[in-house]
């Protein structure tokens, strides 16, 4: 069998060069689950850089190698089964080894294979062997699977494919050094196994693979590459849809024989989607059973650890263990840290408003340089925590059987069990949770799950939540309030169903993906790749998010601080330099140095609240409120919600400082609360009834009010559509709701109490 | 070990893999569906001749975790009834 594998199917590739040149690029590629980056991180270190590739949510880590030869670029290609192309990062892995994009093709592939599962990793091996590239195979996770009583025959195993084969360890970083010499030797082309395609096949590849030459459809244009195309489903869409997109008279007529040789070798009985996998994975266990030994199909404690953790009663017990665990953290646990930035950053404000002075240039540096700062930097905290969890878990294995536990309730909307945790985390805060939609694989559930997040009601809305129940159910039986709140969570919930299932029906169309999610065998994380991958996506989110976020952060501090020659009913220049004077005149007596700063105070209050609605925000407030006014929102509450464009905890000080009690005020401040109480129309209603203020609680839950969410759902789609279009969905969805709570409820009478 | 002795084929049930019982083994014979699900069903070692076990049913009896070629996986029963599977008859 292996003697008759020595043809190589690469004699047809052009440009691989017969004078083998010192390597610099370098692709890594290998099954999900193999532990693949965990070797990138203990090859590359820290000098790591991620990006994208063009128009595709797919990520491209691109780090360095520094070898006694100088440095080596090493690409991390993401996780694919097969170079037969179905999903983006498959297509993604397989144009790197084409050298499709721009910097061309790498001189050596790694292919990481799995020892404790060799001949799934082999069917990837042996097709890129079959692409004609110069590879070097890492057996990675060899320590588990002596661990597991698997035994390979390294030695043979390198005979057998004709290519170097280095057992590694990923977590420790053993055999990296044997790894990095046999990439500096430049790898080796390989022996592609024989497959025994029927004759049938053999006849119409032999015609087609002449055609086929040179017309970049395909790594390795072979005789093998056509018997694949003639032989794979997804290998056959993807090259008939480059023919079909090439449009001439010649593609079109390579397409039509295709179709007409797959089509002659169905009729002669074969699978042409299976058949390249079914032969491959024939003659892979033909190749490896003399070579490999295992002493039984899975270690023991492998699978009590199963028994225990998916487990109907036991596993989702212990999920919701774990759950809750992940969700302190993100909720509370970082609360520290948070405040830690908190307070820095409004310390950095004060001194640096102190610096420069006050006025306008002082206003700028605080409460936008600043305050831009830390819309994004205060969520560093959980950002890095929720990703140490979550890598953590991902990493050992757990994450897929949640997944596994959780998958028929999340089918309810549509959605994979993968997606729960990310939801969960979005009851604490949106950004981490939508960065944690990249445990998603599928695109399109990623995509759905992303777009649902900002439903959950996040901790930034408690505030927001507590002052309107605070004003308005003070009097009532305590039951009250919390129902209210709590219907809100639910109806968040009940929203983000609904826009889910309308996503699959309209933007995102099609059946729920099929599962066929990996259980991979529990393992310890590797600690070190725990934290390299957490610092990867903190770092990701400070540098692609943080400037969006700061940019639309300076935007509204201008909307809300311009123009400044607002007519002003008094002159306050004038008055509070005469208090001042007086303050100075006074001096020595304590009360009334004490009553007039109090006035002085009063007086500024009265200024910013005079000032904010003078301000390009304060006259759109007051330009919509006929618009808002049907949702049972005055002008002063339009302001508020503008200003929440920045943050939602922006809500409680804005009103604040239109009530003219302070930027301070907190949702316990009983001033404001009294003032919320007495403000009435012209008319002479109150504006905020019971029922104005649920009206403006269920707009709360829905709008997509965070400037940073924005920030991050462009980074992480990389592109403007998704966070403009659910901007005003959302937007759109909120005003509809309020407006139709606050109508019926004043048909049924509802609006006066 | 894994390959199922032709002879034994006359005795077999022909059935699909979400029909099997937890804990229940069968030998692969062949994929149904749709030729990308087919393909991908195959290279994760869905092949003929080898041998499948579900070890477990989620809550609510879906997805399936099963065990093949000594890697696990969870898929759900749509999937699974695209696995048609050989049990020895009177199992």
């Amino acid at each position: 069998m292996k003697s008759k594998a020595s043809t190589p199917a690469t004699a047809g590739v052009i440009g691989l060069g017969s004078l083998k040149k010192k390597p610099r690029r370098v692709a890594l590629c290998g099954n999900p689950n193999v532990g693949k980056t965990s070797l990138f991180n203990a090859l590359t270190g820290m000098r790591q850089r991620v990006g994208n590739y063009p128009g595709i949510t797919v990520e491209r880590v691109v780090g360095t190698v520094a070898t006694s030869a100088g440095p080596l670029q090493l690409v991390d290609l993401p996780g694919c089964y097969s170079l037969a192309p179905r999903s983006p990062d498959e297509r993604v892995a397989r144009s790197e080894i084409a050298g499709e994009f721009e910097d061309g093709a790498p001189d050596v592939v790694i292919v990481v294979a799995d020892s404790t599962n060799l001949e799934r990793s082999m069917v990837l091996v042996t097709q890129v062997i079959d692409t004609g590239r110069s590879l070097v195979v890492a057996l990675n996770q060899y320590d588990m699977a002596l661990a597991d009583g698997v035994s390979i025959d390294v030695e043979a195993l390198s005979e057998l494919l004709g290519v170097p084969v280095v057992p590694t360890c990923g977590r420790t970083g053993e055999g990296r050094a044997e790894l990095v010499s046999a990439v500096l030797a430049g790898g080796s082309r390989g022996r592609s196994l024989a497959l025994q395609f029927p004759d049938v096949l053999t006849r119409h590849a032999e015609q087609l693979a002449p055609r086929l030459a040179g017309r970049e459809v395909g790594v390795g244009d072979g005789l093998r590459f056509a018997e694949l195309v003639l032989s794979s489903a997804a290998l056959a869409e993807d090259v008939l849809g480059r023919l079909d997109a090439e449009d001439s008279d010649e593609s079109r007529s390579i397409a039509a024989d295709i179709r007409r040789a797959r089509q002659d070798v169905e009729d002669a009985g074969h699978d042409s989607a299976t058949l390249s996998t079914e032969l491959r994975f024939a003659a892979i266990d033909a190749l490896i059973a003399p070579i490999l030994k295992r002493t039984a199909d899975q270690s023991p404690w492998q699978a009590r650890a199963d028994r225990f953790l998916t487990h109907p009663v036991s596993g989702t017990l212990a999920m919701l263990a774990v759950f809750l665990l992940v969700f302190m953290v993100v909720y509370s646990w970082s609360g520290g840290a948070i405040d830690f930035v908190d307070k820095t950053l409004t310390a950095l404000g004060s001194w640096l408003h102190g610096l420069v002075g006050g006025g306008l240039l002082g206003s700028f540096v605080k409460d936008g340089i600043v305050a831009g700062l830390g819309a994004f930097l205060v969520f560093v905290p959980q950002i890095a925590m929720l990703f140490v969890l979550l890598e953590a878990l991902e990493d050992s294995g757990y994450l897929a059987r949640a997944a596994f536990l959780l998958d028929r309730v999340m089918g309810l909307v549509g959605l994979p069990g993968r997606s729960f945790l990310p939801l969960l985390s979005g009851f604490a805060c949106a950004i981490p949770a939508i960065m944690a939609t990249r445990t998603i694989e599928n695109r399109r559930d990623r995509m759905v799950t992303m777009a649902i997040v900002p439903l959950m009601s996040c901790q930034a809305r408690l505030p927001v939540y507590a002052v309107i129940v605070g004003a308005l159910f003070a009097a009532s039986p305590s039951w009250v309030p919390a129902t209210v709140v709590l219907v809100m969570y639910v109806a968040g919930i009940v929203v983000a169903g609904v826009v889910a299932k309308g996503l699959q029906h309209s933007v995102l169309p099609g059946a729920r993906s099929p599962l066929l999610l990996e259980l991979p065998s529990y393992r310890r994380p590797s600690l070190r790749s725990v934290l390299f991958n957490t610092g990867k996506r903190t770092w990701s989110f400070v540098a692609g998010a943080g400037p969006i976020i700061l940019v639309l952060m300076m935007v509204l501090w201008a909307a809300l601080t311009f123009p400044r020659d607002v007519k002003l009913q008094r002159d306050f220049g004038a008055e509070s330099a005469q208090l001042e004077a007086r303050i100075v005149q006074s001096d020595g007596d304590p009360s009334r140095v004490e009553s007039l700063s109090t006035e002085l105070v009063e007086l500024r209050r009265v200024e910013s609240s005079e000032r904010l609605r003078g301000s390009y925000i304060g006259q759109v407030a007051q330009l919509i409120e006929p618009v808002i006014e049907p949702l049972g929102f005055d002008w002063k509450i339009g302001v508020s919600i503008l200003g929440s464009f920045a943050a939602r905890e922006v809500f409680v000080p804005t009103l604040g400082v239109i009530y003219a009690v302070g930027d301070k005020a907190d949702e316990h401040d009983q001033g404001l609360l009294d003032s919320m109480r007495d403000d009435r129309w012209p008319d002479g209603r109150p504006v905020f009834t019971p029922l104005s203020g649920i009206s403006l609680l269920l707009f709360y839950v829905i709008a997509l009010q965070c400037v940073s969410t924005l920030g991050v759902l462009k980074r992480e789609t990389n592109s403007w559509r998704w966070p403009v279009g659910l901007f005003l969905a959302y937007g759109a969805i909120a005003y509809i709701a309020s407006l139709a709570v606050f109508q019926l409820g004043t048909l049924l009478g509802l609006g006066a109490t | 070990m894994r390959l199922y002795r032709n002879k034994h084929l006359r005795e077999l049930r022909a059935v699909t893999l979400d029909q099997l019982p937890v804990g229940g083994s069968a030998a692969v014979t062949g994929l149904s569906g749709e030729p990308l699900l087919r393909e991908r069903l195959a290279e994760l070692g869905f092949t003929p001749g080898v041998e499948v076990r579900v070890v477990r049913k989620a809550p609510l009896g879906d997805p399936l975790h099963v065990r093949v070629r000594s890697g696990s996986f969870a898929i759900r029963a749509d999937e699974a009834r695209c696995v048609c599977v050989a049990v020895e008859a009177g199992r």
